[in-house]
């Protein structure tokens, strides 16, 4: 019956060990020294692959791993396309990410045939080099708590829209073939073909299946889970059968679930896998490069940063500028933007695969992305500081006509997490009093309630750190916890300002007291109110009974009031 | 393209599609992975799927290590170890009896005895969660057996990871079994926290850590060659119980487990070709065991140790399925080419049907409780009833006061200052041992007769019951005593079909919390009040109850 015991016993993880333990270790380093993740995992494929150690070998499951990675990641960055985040600065940010796509690989081009590479190379790094680092920008953004300023939101809808044109270009690089001209128009043109046929499945299930087919597994935080995961797959297997890149099903499966209420639970819970293949796919990229070609165009790699890092951000200001938005925001907007993203080394590694380019280009293309990466971590978390001292400088920007959108942003805010009978009473009053309402719960049957009132909701897990920037805790005046469970809690009265308000709920004395002492203003402890109610009950049925049954009565009465009131 | 996407795409749309049947009917993953396995086994390629449902077994293996946690289990450890070890002797010896008389040699009997012995703490702790949440007897004992054995499951995996099955051989794996675990206490001890640290406030770094520990560990099993379980296990503990962010490393071991948990288990089904007769002889005998025997062997082991029948009998119902651990044990065995195919299938076949039928016996556990009483004599020796309580048979008037929690406990002062006799009734050990401070105590369970009987119901004035389970409740309106009965609800819905029912009045903690918060969110919002100042009288309330209870 089995095909499979010739060996024994089977290998296991003394790869991924090494793998994971090394990209750990190096991420340790990175954290100490203020730099991304991302920079040490692919310091880490580099470090494990023949440049230095040379001590893992490409087998089977790496490769499948790396491939998972790389297809998970499309499916996150295509839940996160949600039109509504930049709908009030939709246009802008098309015009700068046209323009800007343009006119960057207009300097890349320069820039990398300047440096003395052949036409097909140029090509390549110029396609290659456009796009801004997703994962870099984003995360030191949310950790700045920048992500909903206006900078930060034409930043991210650039990246957006970069990410349309990565998964078109990834498709054509894949095709089978490519060598002249009219061959290429062809592929492009099926493969767009081929895409918006997708789309459209995509869309009519994002309309008329997903959002019912959620709802009916979100009870089940397995099923949950495993669904998306198996969407994401429908789409892989369907782009294979077309002989499209995985990458582009899974892009478009995520797009399809972005307007779907349950996405941002569910990138929290795909996110932590995807890490991890995504450590392992950078370490198969730097298998890929031996040392010589790593170092072999050092030089240019170089004198290129130097040059893409200018220009890039000379021509998002620019862009950003024209749109007429304040030369603080142009400033700032174009300054986070100024690195060579990690695609660069997806798009430089498929072109070694498919033989248009060797590996000493991908080595290029990795000492590009560390070393504009890394100094642009530095430009990002300083980029106010830097604004202030060249702010005399930029004066001639300065306009009448130039005014930054207003944007909506959570601020000073009320946020509740759970909903249940005890919260549904007062958020009428948080409305009135604050504004802004966000309601965090996790309960699938309370999504119709949700979706049909004023207040905003997101489904989600309070555990995970990205839902709570997205309710923008930090910013919040009143926080209102209906959770038991401590844990949480904790971290809520963590996590908040100084002048934040939190009510939180305790099933015991002893959280409540440790509530208390983490500064909560007041804990609801739903058995001490009963407690009290009950002695009443009691003392009044035992000395005064006619006085206990009329009070009963009145309680009796209230609570099929409430009961009618909550089902209607 | 890689080779294994399309059938790792297979396996989990599979399983996502009979995922979302099976949950509308309450069947848990594990049984519908195994027989989407079975479905799916022409599509799924040997080999690599199985280096990769080996994964599987270890996040399973470290979540449940991260989760040891003794210290819960102390009140009912001492008896649900005894029930365990009665239940794994009993059961292993009988079944390894019987796998050597249908002719399996020691080895293939032990794997066949370790199926029938092992029950799943995956599925039965999943199936037993409402149980396990309120913190009833049953669902202590549940957990409580399942941890037990899971402890002697990795043992016996140990002890079954031996190259020679000598004594040298076995004490040589248990070395350095033994050596492993050391190192993840000295980790546990002097390195963890440096790692917490570390890491900084990056949930994704956390998460990392996390998944280094485990594959770090599971590389140091496979080079003395014990098994990974046994490396997975340990990195479990090498893990602290607490730190901050605890909560973010849980949520991503969470996506983990449920994502190489599916290809483990789809794997494992899909192993399984037509099986010969001797396999469903082997898997007829096995199912027999382990869906009536072992329920019956549990049954009498907890009433001799002086459990009531229907706690018993709820127990069993969590016990009737093959663990996952078997699962494991079989695989591994497998793979060392030591477990006869039929042996296998049998295994897998009975582990996968056994886990709905559980599923079955769980959602019909009060009717099947109550027939098995008429069939049985299933006489509970009341051990435990009449040596822990303690009732004056000619009370009168007396208020009846079920679960003795902070409400209970309230209630019960109450009356005593009032003069009032009362009779406590709780079913849990430690709050039981609270309410001995009182004359008139029962150690029992409200929803069979016997407690009743003995508390006197039918003369008495007041039944007050603290405790918000329906079924409690229920029993309580059917007893249709004189007396007027106080309940409580957590639900406001269910509080109203409780008085139409009868119930005098329904004690609704929730509702009443909401009328407090309106009032305090109105004073904070509107009063001028110093937040501080506030903030402390509210803290100063606190310790004022606290002091009182």
């Amino acid at each position: 019956m089995l095909g499979l015991l010739q060996t024994g016993s089977l290998p296991f993880a003394s790869d991924f060990a090494v793998i994971i333990i090394t990209a750990v270790l190096l991420s340790y380093i990175a954290r100490l020294t203020g730099q991304p993740t991302i920079v040490a995992y692919i310091f880490t494929g580099l470090v494990l692959g023949p440049v230095f150690l040379d001590v893992v070998s490409q087998s089977e499951l790496v490769v499948l791993m790396s491939e998972l990675g790389l297809g998970f990641l499309l499916f996150l960055i295509g839940m996160k396309m949600r039109i509504d985040d930049i709908r009030e600065i939709l246009r802008p940010i098309v015009n700068i990410a046209i323009w800007q796509t343009v006119l960057q690989t207009a300097l890349a081009f320069v820039v990398a045939f300047a440096l003395g590479f052949t036409l097909l190379e140029t090509t390549i790094i110029a396609l290659a080099t456009v796009f801004g680092a997703t994962p870099i920008i984003v995360k030191l953004l949310s950790d700045k708590d920048e992500l909903a300023t206006l900078p930060g939101k034409i930043d991210v809808g650039v990246l957006i829209i970069q990410d349309i044109y990565l998964v078109i270009l990834l498709a054509v690089l894949s095709a089978d073939s490519l060598s002249n001209p009219q061959e290429i128009a062809v592929s492009v043109g099926t493969i767009l073909l081929l895409m918006s046929g997708i789309g459209i499945v995509s869309y009519l299930s994002a309309r008329y299946l997903l959002p019912s087919l959620f709802k009916a597994v979100a009870d089940d935080r397995r099923a949950f889970f495993i669904v998306g995961i198996a969407w994401a797959f429908v789409f892989i297997l369907g782009t294979e059968q077309l002989d499209l890149s995985l990458e582009v099903g899974a892009f478009l499966a995520g797009l399809s679930l972005a307007q779907v209420p349950y996405t941002s639970e569910l990138t929290e819970r795909i996110r932590p896998i995807t890490d991890f293949f995504m450590v392992v796919f950078f370490t198969s990229i730097g298998l890929q490069l031996a040392a010589d070609n790593l170092l072999a165009y050092w030089v240019e790699a170089l004198i290129a940063s130097a040059a893409l890092m200018i220009g890039n951000f000379l021509i998002i200001f620019y862009l950003i500028d024209r749109e007429r938005f304040t030369p603080e925001t142009s400033f700032i907007g174009s300054l986070n933007m100024a690195q060579v993203s990690e695609f660069s080394l997806v798009v430089g590694a498929l072109a070694v695969t498919q033989g248009f380019i060797d590996a000493s280009i991908l080595g290029y293309l990795s000492l590009m992305a560390i070393v504009t990466m890394s100094l642009s971590t530095y430009l990002i978390n300083y980029n106010y500081e830097i604004y202030e001292r060249v702010k005399p400088y930029l004066a001639r920007f300065e306009s009448e006509e130039k005014r930054d959108v207003d944007l909506h942003v959570y601020q000073d805010h009320a946020v509740v997490v759970g909903y249940d009978e005890i919260i549904r009473a007062a958020l009428p009053t948080l409305q009135e009093h604050f504004g802004d309402v966000v309601v965090v719960d996790r309960n699938p049957a309370h999504a119709e309630i949700h979706q049909s009132a004023d207040y905003e909701y997101i489904y989600g897990d309070f555990k995970h750190g990205e839902i709570r920037s997205g309710a923008g805790l930090k910013r919040a005046a009143f926080v209102l916890s209906s959770t038991v469970e401590s844990d949480i809690n904790q971290i809520v009265l963590e996590e908040v300002g100084d002048q934040t308000v939190v009510f939180a709920e305790a099933e015991s004395v002893t959280d409540a007291a440790n509530l208390y002492d983490r500064g909560a203003h007041y804990v609801i402890l739903s058995t001490a109110l009963t407690s009290e109610k009950l002695a009443d009950h009691l003392h009044r049925y035992f000395n005064d009974p006619a006085e206990f049954w009329s009070v009963v009565d009145s309680d009796i009465g209230h609570l099929r009031w409430i009961r009618g009131e909550f089902d209607g | 393209m890689v080779e294994l996407l399309a059938p790792l795409a297979a396996i989990f749309i599979g399983a996502a599609l009979f995922l979302i049947v099976a949950i509308r009917v309450g069947i848990p993953a594990v049984p519908v992975y195994i027989v989407v396995g079975l479905v799916l086994a022409p599509f799924i390629p040997q080999g690599t799927t199985l280096e990769l449902a080996q994964w599987g077994i270890a996040f399973l293996v470290f979540t449940f290590g991260v989760d040891v946690e003794p210290g819960r289990f102390r009140a009912v450890a001492r008896d649900s170890e005894h029930v365990a070890a009665l239940q794994i002797l009993l059961i292993g010896t009988l079944v390894f009896g019987l796998g050597l008389v249908v002719g399996l040699d020691a080895l293939n009997a032990v794997y066949f005895a370790s199926a029938a012995a092992l029950s799943s703490s995956l599925v039965g702790r999943e199936l037993a969660a409402h149980d396990i949440r309120r913190n009833l007897v049953q669902g202590r004992l549940i957990s409580s057996i399942h941890f037990a054995q899971d402890l002697f499951a990795v043992v016996l995996i140990l002890t079954l990871s031996a190259d020679v099955f000598t004594p040298d051989g076995i004490a040589l794996k248990l070395g350095y079994g033994v050596v492993i675990l050391l190192v993840a206490v000295l980790v546990r001890v002097y390195l963890f926290d440096i790692l917490v640290s570390l890491s900084g406030d990056s949930d994704e770094l956390i998460i990392l850590t996390g998944v280094a520990l485990l594959l770090g560990f599971i590389s140091l099993a496979e080079l003395t060659g014990i098994s990974i379980v046994i490396g997975a296990f340990a990195a479990g503990l090498a893990i602290t119980q607490e730190f901050p962010n605890k909560l973010a490393l849980e949520a991503g071991l969470e996506s983990f487990d449920d994502f190489f948990a599916a290809i483990f288990f789809v794997t494992i089904g899909s192993l399984i070709t037509i099986p010969t007769p001797r396999a469903l002889l082997l898997a007829g005998v096995l199912s027999l065991v382990i869906v009536v025997l072992k329920p019956l062997v549990t049954i009498f082991a907890l009433l001799y140790q002086g459990y009531e029948t229907r706690t018993a009998s709820l127990t069993s119902f969590g016990l009737d399925q093959v663990s996952e651990f078997a699962l494991i044990i079989a695989i591994q065995a497998l793979i060392l080419e030591r477990i006869q195919p039929d042996v296998f299938e049998a295994i897998i076949l009975v582990a996968a049907l056994t886990m709905i039928t559980s599923t079955a016996t769980r959602q019909f556990s009060e009717p099947l409780y109550r027939s098995l009483r008429r069939i049985l004599p299933l006489e509970s020796t009341h051990s435990k009833l009449n040596s822990r309580s303690s009732v004056d048979p000619s009370l009168q008037d007396h208020v009846i006061i079920v679960g003795y929690g902070r409400l209970g406990t309230l209630a019960a002062r109450i009356c005593n200052d009032e003069d009032q006799p009362i009779v406590v009734i709780d079913h849990d050990p430690v709050r039981h041992e609270l309410a001995t401070t009182h004359e008139n105590h029962i150690f029992g369970d409200a929803v069979i007769e016997e407690t009743w009987q003995r508390a006197n119901a039918d003369d008495a004035r007041l039944i007050l019951s603290t405790v918000p389970d329906s079924r409690v409740s229920t029993r309580i309106l059917e007893l249709e005593a004189k007396a007027d009965v106080i309940l409580r609800s957590d639900r406001i819905d269910e509080a109203d079909e409780l008085l139409e029912a009868g119930a005098d009045y329904v004690i609704v903690p929730d509702f009443l919390a909401s009328e407090q918060l309106l009032e305090k969110v109105q004073t904070v919002l509107t009063d001028d009040v110093s937040l501080e100042e506030w903030r402390s009288q509210n803290k100063h309330r606190l310790h004022e109850e606290f002091e009182f209870r």
